[in-house]
């Protein structure tokens, strides 16, 4: 099918589709005409889903649909032809729009273009009890501390009796009782639990190892299998006499055990797992140990010189298969094969991390719900499990209003396992014909994203068996719209070559794919190799620069891009540009906590929080803002290694010691310091820190205004980190710090953009530089368990799952085989990765890449490995630089940065007078706690004052106090007076109730008076703002005094009644006497205070100011 | 009828507002026009939150026993309704299940449809868990007389209550978009004879623009600059900022508004009061004080464990005498190696010798902690709410609590008793809870706001949604207008079915009505605002972001126009002071003649010299991480002292040969026994599993090392754990070598078993000596060494590695002496470079060495200040000169 024809059909809105779109192929339009194709033929706009690969993406396909949306509404049609079917499209789904009344244009959400993740989230969200709860939770993008946290609480229950501690203990044996590796190893297991999870979680132990098992045998079964069909056919009989003869004659007892099997066969046995031991002698008759085909024949295999005919025989097949492709390959491979059984004792190592397993997830989703935090995975999870949980996800679907009828997925090729079932899900019960579709758009040539789960391999088996029921017809984009001709022929030329000739679904990699360049105007375009060598990296920088002075010269508005593997090639290139006064934009690539700033703040805060945490003190005492000299340091601190330097430092003997500049500096910074903790709890604190460092000089000591944006970062991760006033554990604040992502700074608009090739996904700049193309990104850390999701030939996914070893070098048939499928994998997204980057060049591409002087090859995991056999000859030739004998020796003999004398806070920007209000004042004091029951009981008898005051007092007797017992209790139980104390607390109020009835001031008080209010709300007004109070009796008496009157229900056990009266008043008198200023502001009569007590049936009045 | 607002609250009317919030903004807005006729105080105008208007009105018509619950209450019931139920377990936790299921419960009864009429099909869960729930919510109010807001509200519209009750005209205050519940209570007061009528805010004289920022966070810097320079302007004018997410972002919102309406406040002591009003409150648990009282009351909970002491002991606000608060945090540094780090604190201090620790680090914080504890021990386990909130009050009071806070009863307390209060008054709901769960109710309080405090009548007040405005605003900036934004994404209540919101036009179910009541507020917010401003960000996370569609019509500014170029921050202004200098530091010599930590100073003065200064000469150290079961440095101590008992015993080769094996486990075992004993201590009845799995492997690592040695030929154990003191140069350092072996030939092994990192003898053999306690301690030993050898202990057992003059000598990896040295030869080469170190050291060397840059990272960074040394030396950045 032509390029023009696999567009054209892949609008066909009645069909579904897997699209391989190789980079710069113009998939994002295809994509946006599909979904406008779309929209003309649905109901509603969400019953089509885009999915995305980030929200970045998301946001621009939307904007551009609703561009072409808005564009279709205008007059004026495009030029462009591809532009033109846009609108086509646009405009028959505006139509569409304006006859279904979707108000599109005003509600742009309800294009549901998102990502998965959002996607997740909305399932959670709207079926909240099936999906677990999960929907009101955040969800955190790095959970390494729940991670952690969980396996912590796991690995505390080490001595509980039963499990997980049963578990636990012959793990950690295997572990050599190393925790810290059983707890990193689990909570390194969890980000990716959605992988093992719905292994391990159901069935017995016996089910497991049988389906563990059973996938090990396909496995082996598989590879068998194509070594059986490479066999030809008319040389098997031979092949099998002569396995015969070697187990008959071999002369070594491993060589005679190898060939044992063949004792017993007289053909060859169908490749089963059963049968995988005979395999296992073919590799060994065929090959030598290196794997190149056997020479010398020798006795050790039964082929010694007495037996001649033998020895012919075998060198004439050996001859012919020879010629077999890949039959060399195939044996080498069936070779390695792990046995598909697992010994008892790696067994019950499986076994018991298994049931640790279990707990481990159960202790995640509690530390979940404690934070009410999940992670992405969980959210993933939970939508399955939502959707997982019915018969017929689809209806659950339409019951929620989202008869989904058509799918979009971008980026297909970087899908994992538990994406692709969650599509299985939404698609389950779709029927052939039954207009619903997916259409689904990858490159499996730019799958790079396997450390985040992904796998290539998906794309290939969704291309042969589809997702779930639905098949999807297979096309191909060849035209490239974005690359000179330049840049496709050198990707053309070089990459069939790195690529294998076919798809492989086993080990995930894809066979290459040419483009079709359209543009043809760019007469700049050029692929430069900058051959190096050398060992000092700094070279390449140097080139860097070069090219990009070039650059800057002949196409100053052109974009540029630097890419790396991996962020430590770099070698401060940044830095260096930036000190070149060139405007960069890295994009995450340095780890906050390598700039000194961080480290300074890092300091100060950790001082801060822990008075014992000597370097952090000195580290503050010698920071610019103080700058004590290396021997000021000492003569404060010498002799002592116990006491806190604060208390040195406020020791004055001690500082006697120093020199006269020391003490000066000194003693300013400790004034500060001591304000500092003086004022601790008046801010939080990331702002106590801010503040701290501020007030000492501290940005008065950054070296460019950007480290003020990287020092504003900081506190707001600060304010993350903080709990209860406080950290953790201020000592391991750094490892807060260390990772790049998302502390980057933020984008700027223009100037050369730094970023590895990963970021650069889905990105495309005029000139790429493409650095350290020789070096080896740093080496895997290993991981404490392998583990392989593996699409098997009939497109079942299995899990492979090597045991659990102590050390990494211990030997394991099985794991040796998982890491080897791992590296061969990343081997092949290596490959990968070049041709992302390389495809992201519009018009120049420069390869940049430096060998040791004398390396004959380049380092096998760098990128630069799969070009070499092209280009070899070009660093043949290249004379090596001159070695910089001691850049690596060599050492930096630090030097004192410090603020000079006379330096002075500049004055603060003038405030705005008015600006800041006074802040708040005394707050009322009925928040004040006053024990078990007493407040409930206060409110309760207030209340009823009030009613009493306000209905008339007379009719009020003991006994209709009783009468309303039951509604004093309830009303004191609600207010959570407990059940045992509710009898005395109903006692209570019925006696202070009956106790003003019986007291002639109590009844005074209550009694109907002129103005007479009770529970009179007044507000004041002061500089502050307007407050709020509440008189609970005032009136007016006969002789014309206001009267202010509290209640309170206070008793006294003991005696010294007087004197707590006494007390009373005086804790009171400051309220009352703000009620009668403000009341002096309401009523100019004089003005009486009183605090009376029914329970004491007590009162105490006073004028007020009166003492 | 708009202006007679204030009037008709003269008159004794009572106006309804639909929430607190608004209230709060109506009355600023009324006091605003009238203050200035008023005297400082008056008699509060009537004005009243809708839920609470309708519920003191149910409670004064009818005479009813039932109670009424609080909001909180309510959904404290809710949730233990949910947490009964037979979907608990597949909750993570009904924190949002309850919320929805109060949001459900209440738009039924808003939407006057009766829950117990409602029925689910099977398969959906959310249903049928919400009705099932509503069931026992209903029958929990009834079996208890309790009810709630929204029951109450039906009863007052339905029951018959209203007629002849009214004391007083009422007026309906801005109540936009009501439920049909709510005019159906209108529309009844009208029947029964109420004077009730509506008023809504004038339309304004208005003017609305729209901008455009980089990002959320200019967004919000822009805001806050045009608001103060408005108040700067008109001090009097009362503004607000509206900022989507308020509450989530609360840190940000506040360091920004902070920094640029009260530029001063970023010193110390310098912020001269609020830059703005929040009329919600602000969340408690921003006051440090507050989060030490929790800490203070987990530490003595079950909950407890090392990083809660830790923090306890550093925290300035539990009371100790003066002197003790340094002495706390040396003990935190002390007990940090320490296995009763492991246990939780209340074990750590019953039966892991913590107490007595205390007491001698600080008597006057170990009395109080006691006597806490006891309050604690003497309670129960478990507790109503009530009760926790008295013992904890009485444990706070015991430990000082809030100690060196100024004036603690106008900040701190307040707000810590008001959420004791709230607190309490769970108690009916909840019945008794364990402490842990206590501590997390009110753990969730304290997240809440408390008290607004003062409602100013200008300045700046700060909203989250756009509904919230209320009236009488000069100006107002909305900011984060995307159109992902507004209009509101469709949200309908997740447990009720859609259609069912659909059908009643429940609001956010369908996209038209959602979008529908966005447009209606956009054009409430333009028409009360005589200057309103939308922003939005052009940029969200990493990509470019839209304005909401419903702007479409309201004209763009630049940011320009409506800030005037502002001030620059004061930390940006001290940035361009530049009075600074740049000198040489040289490190100054060594006093005395002793090198502190011996051969380890000068491995460490080898890979870096500035570390070596800095560890030995001021004695700083990184403090021992916090881990998990034994840390590497235990174990190594643990493995050492196992190795050294044993071998006390100094055998030779034969004597191991002859020792029964039995008996020679025996040994094993009670040497190990031992080794244990002294790092566990008290802590090991509690350890017992880890003490147990240690000595499995120490077992094996004893035997491995006899193993070993049987696989010598003749040896004979000279001496054990050996200390020398070493003089080079004339200083003298200590040494320490594990074991001395005499070997066949006569000659000398001396041996050092290495646990944790990889020992490679080929350190001792490079240009810079970088491994020296055996080459330091070959020296000593002098001419008859032939042999220095590392017994590396790790996962198997022993394995030895080095120099050895004959295979049979030592089973493991023989390394030969570089260069065809001889002993002699190589004993010399090892001095020359010892001495060298020894020399660099005393003469106050602090040079970092690029080779192992690593070493001066870290921990050490902030005072090695590595890399700006790095960058300092490589001209990334430039030298310092004074001006
Ligand atoms: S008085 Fe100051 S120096 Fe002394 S212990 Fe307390 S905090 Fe430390």
């Amino acid at each position: 099918m032509s390029d023009q024809d696999a567009r054209q059909a892949a609008l066909d809105t009645s069909r579904s589709f897997i699209v391989q779109a190789p980079a710069g192929s113009g998939k994002t339009e295809l994509l946006i005409q599909r979904y406008l194709a779309l929209l003309a033929h649905v109901d509603l706009p969400e019953q089509i889903i885009a999915i995305t690969f980030t929200r970045k993406a998301a946001a621009e396909m939307r904007g551009r649909v609703l561009q072409a949306l808005r564009a279709a509404a205008q007059e004026e049609p495009p030029t462009e032809p591809h532009r033109l079917k846009t609108r086509e499209f646009a405009t028959a789904a505006l139509t569409r729009a304006r006859e279904l009344e979707w108000d599109l244009t005003e509600h742009t959400q309800r294009l549901r273009i998102d990502t998965l993740d959002a996607l997740n989230a909305w399932l959670a969200q709207r079926l909240p009890v099936l999906s677990g709860g999960v929907a009101g939770a955040a969800t955190v993008e790095n959970a390494r501390e729940f991670y952690l946290q969980a396996s912590r609480r796991v690995l505390e229950q080490l001595g509980s009796p039963g499990e997980p501690g049963d578990s636990l203990r012959p793990l950690l044996r295997r572990l050599d009782n190393r925790y810290q590796r059983l707890e990193t190893l689990l909570a390194e297991l969890l980000p990716s639990r959605d992988q093992w999870l719905h292994y391990l979680a159901g069935g017995s132990d016996t089910d497991l190892r049988r389906a563990l098992e059973h996938a090990l045998e396909n496995l082996v079964e598989e590879q068998l299998a194509r070594l059986a069909e490479s066999l030809p056919e008319d040389a098997v009989t031979e092949l099998v006499l002569l396995l015969r003869h070697g187990a008959r004659s071999a002369t070594t007892p491993a060589n005679a055990a190898l060939f044992a099997p063949w004792l017993e066969l007289d053909h060859l046995p169908a490749p089963t797992a059963e049968s995988a031991a005979a395999y296992k002698a073919l590799p060994e008759l065929l090959l030598v140990k290196g794997g190149t085909w056997r020479k010398q024949l020798r006795a050790d295999i039964g082929f010694g010189a007495e037996h001649d005919a033998e020895r012919t025989r075998l060198r004439d097949l050996i001859a012919k298969l020879q010629k077999q492709p890949e039959l060399q390959e195939m044996l080498i491979a069936s070779r390695k094969l792990p046995s598909p059984r697992y010994d008892e004792s790696q067994w019950q190592t499986l076994a018991a991390l298994r049931v640790v397993l279990r707990y481990l997830t159960a202790e995640l989703r509690l530390v979940f719900a404690e934070r009410n935090s999940i992670d992405f995975v969980e959210l993933a999870l939970a939508a399955q499990n939502a959707l997982g949980e019915s018969d017929a996800p689809s209806d659950l679907l339409l019951a929620l209003d989202r008869r989904v009828q058509h799918i979009l997925v971008d980026e297909f090729q970087d899908t994992s396992h538990t994406q692709l079932r969650l599509l299985e899900l939404l698609t389950a019960g779709w029927q052939r014909g039954d207009g619903r579709t997916l259409f689904l758009v990858g490159d499996p040539m730019q799958s790079i994203y396997r450390f985040r789960n992904a796998d290539m391999s998906l794309f290939l088996k969704t291309k042969t068996h589809g997702v779930g029921d639905v098949r999807c017809e297979p096309l191909l984009l060849e035209r490239n719209f974005r690359s000179g001709p330049a840049v496709i022929d050198w990707i053309n030329s070089h990459f069939p070559s790195i690529f294998p000739s076919d798809d492989e679904l086993g080990s995930g990699a894809a066979c290459f794919y040419p483009c079709e360049a359209v543009r043809h105007d760019s007469a700049h375009a050029t692929v430069e190799l900058h051959a190096l060598r050398g060992t000092d990296p700094q070279a390449e920088v140097d080139r860097v620069i070069e090219i990009l002075g070039d650059e800057r010269d002949r196409y100053p508005d052109d974009s540029v891009a630097i890419l790396v593997q991996s962020r430590s090639h770099l070698e401060g290139l940044h830095q260096q540009l930036r000190a070149r006064q060139l405007t960069v934009h890295a994009v995450e690539l340095e780890a906050p906590n390598q700039r000194q700033i961080v480290q300074d703040l890092l300091g100060l805060t950790r001082s801060l929080t822990h008075l014992a945490d000597r370097i952090a003190w000195l580290g503050v005492l010698r920071a610019p803002w103080c700058g004590l000299t290396w021997q000021d340091l000492q003569r404060l601190v010498s002799n002592d290694r116990k006491l806190a330097v604060w208390e040195l430092i406020n020791d004055p003997q001690r500082v006697e010691r120093l020199s006269e500049d020391g003490r000066r500096r000194l003693a300013h910074c400790r004034e500060i310091l001591q304000r500092a903790f003086d004022c601790r709890a008046e801010q939080p604190l990331a702002r106590w820190v801010e503040r701290t460092w501020v007030t000492l000089g501290g940005p008065a000591c950054l070296d460019r205004s950007a480290d003020l944006e990287q020092a504003d970062r900081y506190f707001l991760s600060l304010d993350e980190l903080e709990r209860r006033g406080d950290l953790d554990d201020p000592p391991s604040l750094e490892s807060s710090f260390s990772d790049p992502r998302g502390h980057g700074e933020s984008p700027r608009e223009t100037g050369v953009e730094i970023m590895t090739i990963h970021r650069a996904k889905g990105l495309e700049f005029d000139t790429v530089l493409l650095l350290g193309l020789g070096r080896s990104p740093p080496p895997d850390r290993g991981r404490g368990l392998y583990w392989l999701e593996r699409v098997a030939a009939n497109g079942r996914e299995d899990l492979l799952l090597a045991p659990l070893t102590a050390t990494a070098d211990e030997p394991d048939e099985l794991g040796d085989f998982l890491k080897r499928a791992d590296g061969e994998r990343d081997r092949a997204e290596r490959a990968r990765l070049l041709y992302v980057a390389t495809t992201r060049a519009r018009d120049r591409l420069h390869l940049i890449g430096q060998v040791t002087p004398t390396a004959t090859d380049p380092p096998s995991r760098s990128l630069l490995a799969y070009l070499w056999p092209r280009v070899q000859e070009r660093f043949d030739d290249v004379e090596p630089a001159a070695d910089d004998p001691d850049s690596a020796a060599g050492s930096i003999q630090p030097v004192l940065r410090r603020l000079a004398d006379g330096f002075d806070l500049p004055p603060a920007p003038a405030v705005t007078e008015v600006m800041p209000l006074p802040a708040a004042g005394r707050l009322r004091p009925e928040f004040e706690w006053a024990g078990q029951a007493a407040l409930p009981i206060g409110t309760v008898v207030h209340d009823a004052l009030q009613m009493m005051a306000d209905t008339a007092l007379e009719n009020w007797n003991a006994d209709k106090i009783r009468d309303r017992m039951g509604r004093f209790r309830g009303e004191l139980r609600l207010l959570g007076v407990e059940e045992r104390e509710l009898e005395s607390s109903t006692q209570r109020v019925i006696d202070a109730l009956c106790r003003v009835l019986e007291d002639t001031t109590g009844r005074w008080i209550l009694q109907d008076h002129s103005e007479a209010a009770s529970e009179l709300p007044l507000t004041i007004y002061s500089a502050a703002g307007l407050e709020h109070v509440r008189l609970d009796r005032t009136f007016v008496a006969e002789d014309g005094t206001r009267w202010i009157i509290d209640f309170k229900t206070s008793t006294h056990e003991g005696g010294g009644r007087a004197a707590f009266l006494e007390s009373e008043v005086e804790r009171y008198r400051p309220q009352l006497e703000r009620y009668a200023d403000a009341m002096a502001a309401i009523d100019d009569r004089s003005i009486r205070v009183g605090l009376y007590f029914p329970l004491l049936q007590a009162f105490r009045d006073w004028a007020p100011g009166e003492s | 009828m708009t202006d007679d607002l204030p009037s008709r609250l003269a008159e004794g009317a009572t106006v309804v507002v639909g929430s607190g919030l608004a209230a709060r903004q109506l009355e600023a807005f009324l006091t605003r026009s009238t203050h200035a006729e008023r005297p400082n105080a008056w008699v509060s105008d009537a004005i009243e939150p809708y839920p609470s208007w309708t519920t003191a009105l149910w409670s004064r018509t009818g005479n009813d026993s039932r109670q009424l619950l609080t909001t909180a209450q309510a959904l404290a019931l809710w949730r233990r309704i949910i947490d009964d139920s037979a979907v608990a377990d597949r909750l993570i936790n009904s924190h949002s299940a309850s919320r929805w299921a109060a949001e459900a419960w209440q738009a039924l009864l808003h939407w006057r449809i009766d829950p117990q009429e409602l029925r689910a099909g099977a398969e959906d869960l959310d249903f049928t868990s919400f009705l099932s729930w509503a069931r026992h919510y209903r029958k929990a109010l009834d079996d208890n007389e309790w009810i709630d807001s929204s029951l109450a509200a039906v009863e007052l519209t339905d029951g018959g209550r209203l007629h002849g009750a009214q004391d007083g005209p009422v007026v309906w205050a801005d109540m936009p978009e009501p439920t049909p519940l709510q005019q159906a209570l209108y529309r009844q007061l009208n029947r029964d004879g109420w004077t009730i009528a509506e008023w809504s805010p004038p339309t304004v004289q208005h003017s609305s623009s729209r901008v455009r920022l980089p990002d959320s966070a200019s967004e919000l810097t822009a805001a806050a600059q045009w608001a103060g320079e408005r108040l700067a302007q008109s001090p009097v004018e009362r503004l607000a900022l509206v900022i989507p997410e308020l509450n989530a972002r609360g840190n940000e919102v506040r360091r920004i508004l902070e920094d640029t309406l009260d530029p001063g406040g970023v010193l110390l002591g310098g912020s001269t009061g609020r830059a703005y009003f929040n009329p919600r409150g602000e969340p408690r648990d921003l006051q440090p004080p507050i989060g030490a009282a929790m800490t203070s009351l987990e530490l003595l909970s079950p909950g407890g464990t090392f990083a809660t002491l830790s923090r306890w002991l550093r925290s300035p606000y539990i009371a100790s005498e003066p002197g003790e608060q340094c002495a706390r945090s040396v003990l935190e540094t002390s007990l940090r190696a320490d296995l009763s780090a492991q246990l939780s604190f209340l074990e750590a201090y019953r039966k892991g010798g913590l107490a007595r620790r205390l007491r001698d680090a600080a008597p006057d914080l170990a009395e109080r902690l006691s006597q806490a504890l006891e309050s604690v021990t003497a309670g129960p386990r478990y507790a109503t709410p009530t009760h926790w909130a008295s013992i904890w009050q009485r444990i706070l009071g015991l430990l000082g609590w809030p100690a060196g806070v100024r004036d603690p009863a106008t900040t701190v307390l307040p707000l810590w008793d008001s959420a004791l209060n709230e607190f309490s008054l769970l108690t009916p709901i909840t019945g008794t809870l364990s402490m842990a769960a206590a501590l997390a109710e009110l753990d969730r309080i304290l997240a809440q706001p408390g008290p607004a405090g003062p409602i100013p009548l200008s300045g700046i007040s700060l909203l989250e949604r756009p509904e919230d405005l209320g009236p009488g605003y000069d100006a107002v900036w909305v900011a984060g207008f995307t159109d992902t934004h507004w209009p509101r994404p469709a949200r309908p209540n997740p447990l009720l079915p859609l259609r069912l919101q659909l059908d009643h036009g429940m609001p956010g179910a369908s996209p038209r009505d959602g979008l529908e009541r966005c447009q209606r507020t956009t054009q409430r917010l333009i028409d009360r605002t005589p200057e309103l401003v939308f922003s939005w960000p052009g940029r969200v996370h990493d990509y470019p972001a839209e304005p909401s569609p419903l702007l479409a019509a309201i004209p763009d500014v630049e940011p320009e126009a409506l800030v005037a170029r502002s001030a620059p921050r004061l930390a940006e202004r001290m940035v361009r002071t530049r009075t600074r200098e740049q000198r040489d530091d040289p490190g100054p010599d060594l006093e005395g003649r002793d090198i502190h930590g011996g051969a380890g100073t000068l491995s460490t003065q080898a890979r870096c010299p500035l570390r070596a200064f800095i560890e030995s000469r001021l004695g700083a150290r990184p403090l021992e991480a916090l881990s998990l079961g034994l840390s590497a440095r235990q174990r190594g101590i643990i493995t050492h002292r196992a190795l050294e008992l044993f071998m006390r015993r100094l055998p030779a080769r034969a004597e191991l040969v002859e020792w029964e094996p039995s008996a020679r486990d025996r040994w094993a075992a009670s040497c190990v026994d031992q080794a244990l004993f002294e790092t566990f201590g008290p802590a090991r009845s509690s350890l017992r599993i880890l003490y147990d799995l240690e000595r499995d492997r120490l077992l094996v690592v004893v035997a491995s090392l006899t193993a070993n040695d049987l696989e010598r030929a003749e040896f004979q154990v000279n001496a054990v754990e050996v200390r020398q003191v070493a003089e080079l140069n004339d200083f003298r350092l200590t040494c320490r070598l594990d074991r001395i072996d005499t070997l066949s030939s006569g000659g000398i092994a001396v041996i050092d078993y290495k646990t944790g990192r990889d020992a490679r003898p080929a350190d001792w053999f490079r240009d810079r000596l970088c491994e020296t306690q055996l080459p330091l301690y070959a020296q000593s030993v002098g001419a008859q060494v032939t042999a220095t050898v590392i017994g590396a202990v790790g996962t198997d057992g022993v394995k030895y590695r080095g120099v050895w003059a004959q295979k049979k000598e030592f089973p493991g990896q023989l390394k030969k002496l570089p260069d065809e040295h001889t002993w002699s030869r190589q004993l010399e080469v090892w001095r020359e470079q010892l001495e060298t170190l020894v020399a660099e050291y005393a003469a106050g060397d602090t040079r970092i060495l690029l080779a192992d840059l690593d070493q001066a990272t870290g921990s050490f960074a902030p005072l090695t200040r590595v890399y700006e040394q790095l960058a300092l030396s490589r001209g990334w950045i430039d030298a310092w000169t004074t001006p």
